[in-house]
């Protein structure tokens, strides 16, 4: 399983990118993270797009989970992001073989 | 009646259970009684929570704001790490009250307090709303968050780690004055967060920063550095995110276009790269405009363009779809109106030279 988390907009504007390869991970963290993409349903359901406008500086997120033939992309903003969605975002960003890239617009 | 009664009892969850239930009575109740409530925070604590549980602007719900009060209403909360449901959070530091040791908590409290002053005495305006309304500031919000937003309701900063320096947001006041900038556009033009219009949001909320800035440091416009979140960013990422004097600056986080030849046209489709069709990368044309007609005009920048823009803002002159050509139009028309024949040639010469006007 592949996760990439793109984070767009804020007071910065600056484009930051997270990604996790599961093939990188023990049995344990797999799982775990299996449980968290299962719970945030991104794989089971149609692509989501975030609301438009936003409030001033809120992030944008871009979640696309990959399993297999299956990928799967859903946008957010900060103001409508689900509480499963966030957890997931946390676990990866905080998981130290996460790859990161900080770019600007 | 006995719902009122009722209510006003009641704790400040259960009214805001009640005011998003289906009961349209208990609605109105529950609603009356929060404007009746006697603590200030919790209204507006409540209020902000009901605008984001209900996607309603917060102005919509104004009909329960409270009398507006005499100076500087602030308080500051301590999300404690947590997330959107947590906000505001837990109270910390009310107007008035002594420094709490948590330098996020002190930052935005002093961020606040300058901005306060700089829209008081700088710009003749009674905080965001210009009716006395509470500045609220959530900080330490989720975990590593590198971000400061305006909620539609209220500031709420990250403590950073990856972006910006541990706790940096809320102690630069370009930041704090950008964000409040955003409340004060708001409550005035309402410009749409999409595109130009939201490229106009940007800049003007950029004005608010630079010239809050320059407000408390006593600088002219020509002593100014005219940097947005100086001193903020992890080192390798810039001395500061934007450049108003140079948006192309590449020692900046954010390079961006400073005419309208170099225009960026995104679309606005909820991808993250594409920045709300480009509002943080096509603001750098009308803050070059800004920064033009400020040093051209001279002197302070918040007596000279400063007051030009803001009274274009608040003139009736701008709605929510306004483009960088209206408001071209807008700020020359007040300069004639409010300044001197030389001030507005400085205004028409700036928006000339970032080729928004011809």
């Amino acid at each position: 399983m592949k996760i990439e988390i793109v984070r767009g907009g804020g007071v910065a504007g600056l484009t930051s990118s997270t990604r996790l390869d599961s093939d990188a991970l023990s049995a344990d963290d797999t799982a775990a993270l299996e449980g968290l993409v299962d719970r945030s349903s991104l794989l089971a359901s149609p692509p989501r797009r975030a609301s438009s406008p936003g409030h001033p500086d809120e992030l944008l997120y871009s979640v696309t989970v990959g399993d297999g033939p299956e990928v799967h992309t859903h946008s957010f903003s900060e103001g409508d992001l689900p509480e499963e969605v966030d957890a997931l975002i946390r676990w990866v960003e905080a998981h130290p073989q996460h790859e990161e890239e900080i770019t600007p617009p | 009646m006995s719902h009122i009664a009722c209510c006003s009892v009641a704790p400040p969850d259960l009214l805001a259970r009640l005011a998003e239930g289906d009961d349209p009575e208990l609605r109105e109740a529950a609603l009356a009684t929060i404007a009746a409530s006697a603590s200030m925070r919790t209204q507006r604590a409540i209020i902000g929570r009901l605008a984001r549980e209900l996607d309603r602007d917060p102005m919509s719900l104004a009909f329960v704001t409270p009398p507006p009060a005499h100076g500087l209403q602030q308080t500051v909360y301590d999300v404690g790490h947590l997330g959107r449901s947590a906000l505001p959070g837990k109270r910390v530091r009310g107007a008035g009250d002594p420094p709490s040791g948590d330098e996020a908590v002190d930052g935005a409290y002093e961020t606040t307090e300058a901005t306060y002053n700089f829209l008081k005495d700088g710009l003749g305006r009674d905080s965001i709303d210009d009716k006395g309304m509470e500045l609220i500031s959530s900080v330490h919000y989720s975990a590593k968050f590198d971000n400061a937003f305006w909620q539609g309701a209220q500031m709420v900063y990250g403590d950073g780690g990856r972006i910006f320096k541990q706790n940096s947001l809320p102690k630069c006041l370009s930041v704090t004055a950008h964000e409040n900038g955003h409340g004060v556009v708001q409550h005035t033009v309402g410009l749409i967060y999409s595109k130009q219009p939201g490229a106009l949001n940007e800049a003007i909320a950029d004005a608010f920063g630079a010239s809050a800035t320059q407000y408390a440091k006593k600088q002219t416009a020509a002593d100014a550095d005219w940097l947005i979140g100086e001193d903020t960013l992890m080192p390798p990422l810039g001395k500061a995110l934007r450049s108003m004097k140079n948006p192309g600056d590449p020692d900046v986080a954010s390079p961006q276009p400073a005419k309208m030849s170099e225009y960026r046209d995104l679309p606005d489709d909820g991808d993250p790269r594409n920045d709300n069709g480009g509002v943080h990368i096509n603001s750098g044309i009308p803050n070059k405009a800004f920064y033009l007609a400020a040093t051209t005009i001279g002197g302070n920048t918040w007596e000279g363009a400063g007051k030009i823009w803001y009274r274009a803002l608040t003139s009736g002159l701008l709605s929510p779809t306004s483009d960088f050509k209206a408001a071209a139009d807008a700020t020359v028309k007040v300069a004639k109106q409010i300044g001197s024949a030389s001030d507005a040639e400085a205004v028409e010469a700036a928006w000339k030279e970032v080729e928004v006007l011809s």
